[in-house]
């Protein structure tokens, strides 16, 4: 140990911390090869900065990939980021310019209720400047609804009427629902139409993106253009005007006409309570069909949805529950069998990688010793880079 | 912060730190995830030098790159973002002290404390004997020191780089980190004898 005895000692330090230039450096080198009290003291700094830099544990691969998984699931119940302050400040500095600018439009005519309206309109912000992923609702005169915002979930409770959304886009982490009593819209579109009666869903219409309804145990997704009714008998004793889908299934997408055309004629079909003479001569029934025959195009591609299909994303998601559900049941056999199910349905899936390692993982649990090496060998060989390398070369003995 | 072309976001492994930051602060969550994969580790064995003590630093580094999607739009646009978390996980590390979890910890820490008995004669050649006695003195440390030297012969970073990131003088960090070896001097001295 060094405690007194030269005045260089103070510059050790320095040297060891890049303080000193290139002379001071050089003498003070010189002077550590003589002076056994500084030599000390440098000896004593280095080993304090071993023990610093001496190893910690470092996190596995898989424990890496969970906290990963964890950051993003958390990261995404987050609340949107903000604008920056100088965009904020822009958007201000348009508004009040909007605002001076419709100010001297209206000038002298400003009275009271008469010029409300048509400031208003003059007053829309352009387009740019409007919250770019603020959704815009156009109610019918009838319709009830309520929105529930929270963390990465903005929600629609539909109870009754028609209701038109135009929204840019649903952003990464967030999730646009729209609700009734009886069905859940996930929407994926950027402009559609839901109508609901007495809290029961009766259509959706997409024209821009996609929507996914889920609806009595169905699951229908709804591409631009298309459109979806409810066809059960209840809802044809509530709508004489329509008839039932032809193979008599509870829920169809159907075609429609143009969504556009649809679309643009908004305004003068969502009036009065719902099945006025309007509406349903614009609603795609056969019937009308019959009477107006170029309300028909070919049927596109787009089709009657039985129960979910292999191919709809939460099947997966189903499918990979099951297997975990099994495995913490402690029901190996079965779970290890789910998860080579899994992998093989959905060799695609960001989660194949994960079930070809938890099978092998069950395997072994299951006491088949032998399979569960040779499912970690196939994991390996399979994936060579896949997250659970590590775990999976300790599993077959490598 | 520049905007970023969406196009870019297909291959966001590819793309430097500022340009992760900048979709981060757009909203994006992949890019997180990339800037996870490259600074976790780093910014985990940093903690755990500069914060022994707490008990959750895997929770920390999480709030550290969850903080960072918030301040993303901050980021100064250096090479390496590394420095940027760090700072987030010092600011968050000197949150926590002024919080009861901060004391609760510090009890954890207390309880679970190595004891180091007074070596005898014999263990003053074991190097592992030194070498705990010596992990322990950083250990009692006062966060501010520790943190400190940590970034200086752990990270390798510079007196002013430091100064940045904690936003203090750089004088004041040349008088921690001497603070600091001085005292962990003198515990191996009350060790030796």
């Amino acid at each position: 140990m060094t405690s007194t005895g030269c005045p260089w000692m103070n510059l050790v330090e320095a040297l060891r911390d890049g303080r000193l230039g290139p002379q001071e450096a050089a003498s003070m080198e010189r002077h550590l090869k003589g002076c056994a009290v500084c030599t000390g003291l440098a000896r004593d700094l280095h080993r304090i900065g071993d023990a610093i830099r001496a190893p910690r544990e470092k996190t596995t691969p898989l424990s890496h990939q969970r906290a990963r998984v964890a950051l993003l699931e958390r990261a995404t119940a987050l609340p949107a980021p903000r604008g920056s302050f100088e965009k904020t400040r822009l958007l201000l500095a348009a508004v009040a310019l909007t605002g001076a600018v419709a100010l001297g439009f209206f000038g002298g005519q400003w009275s009271a209720a008469t010029n409300r309206v048509e400031i208003a309109q003059h007053m829309t912000a352009p387009t740019r400047l409007e919250g770019a992923f603020e959704p815009h609702f156009r109610p019918s005169d009838d319709a009830r609804f309520t929105r529930n915002r929270s963390a990465g979930l903005d929600e629609v409770i539909l109870e009754h009427g028609a209701l038109d959304v135009a929204r840019s886009q649903v952003r990464a982490g967030e999730r646009f629902v729209v609700r009734t009593k009886d069905a859940q819209i996930e929407v994926r579109a950027t402009a559609f139409r839901v109508e609901a009666k007495e809290g029961r869903i009766r259509s959706v219409a997409v024209e821009q993106g996609t929507a996914e309804v889920q609806y009595a145990g169905f699951t229908a997704v709804i591409p631009a253009g298309g459109s979806w009714r409810v066809t059960d008998e209840a809802a044809e004793e509530e709508k004489p005007v329509e008839t039932a889908a032809p193979d008599g299934t509870s829920s169809a997408v159907v075609p429609s006409a143009p969504a556009k055309e649809k679309m643009s004629t908004r305004p003068a079909i969502v009036r009065g309570d719902g099945w006025t003479p309007d509406r349903s001569s614009e609603a795609t029934s056969d019937t009308a069909a019959e009477e107006r025959p170029e309300a028909w195009l070919p049927p596109p591609a787009f089709t009657v949805f039985p129960p979910p299909p292999a191919r709809v994303p939460s099947a997966a998601s189903r499918a990979f529950a099951d297997a975990m559900d099994s495995l913490r049941r402690g029901d190996y056999t079965d779970s290890a069998g789910k998860f080579e199910q899994f992998v093989s349905t959905y060799p695609g899936d960001a989660r194949a990688d994960e079930a070809d390692y938890l099978r092998a993982v069950a395997l072994q649990r299951a006491g088949r010793i032998a399979e569960a090496v040779a499912a970690a060998k196939r994991y390996l060989a399979a994936r060579p880079k896949g997250a659970h390398c590590a775990d999976a070369q300790r599993m077959a003995g490598n | 912060m520049n905007t970023l072309a969406p196009k870019r976001l297909s291959n966001a492994a590819a793309l430097s730190d500022e340009e992760l930051l900048v979709a981060i602060a757009q909203g994006e969550l992949g890019p997180l995830g990339v800037l996870f994969d490259r600074y976790h580790e780093p910014l985990r064995q940093f903690l755990l030098r500069a914060a022994p003590n707490v008990s959750d630093v895997d929770d920390l580094v999480q709030e550290t790159f969850l903080t960072a999607t918030r301040a993303a739009a901050s980021f100064d646009g250096r090479a390496s973002a590394l420095p940027f978390l760090m700072g987030i996980a010092v600011q968050l590390l000197r949150r926590r002290k002024r919080t009861f979890a901060r004391l609760r910890a510090l009890y954890d820490a207390f309880c679970a404390a190595p004891t180091v008995s007074r070596p005898s004669p014999e263990e003053h050649v074991n190097q592992a004997e030194e070498e705990a006695l010596l992990q322990a003195a950083i250990a009692r440390l006062s966060e501010e020191r520790r943190i400190v030297l940590v970034m200086v012969e752990y990270n390798g970073m510079s007196g002013p780089e430091v100064a940045r990131i904690l936003g203090t003088p750089v004088g004041t960090v040349w008088r921690r980190l001497h603070e600091a070896r001085t005292e962990l001097r003198r515990a191996l001295e009350r060790g030796m004898r």
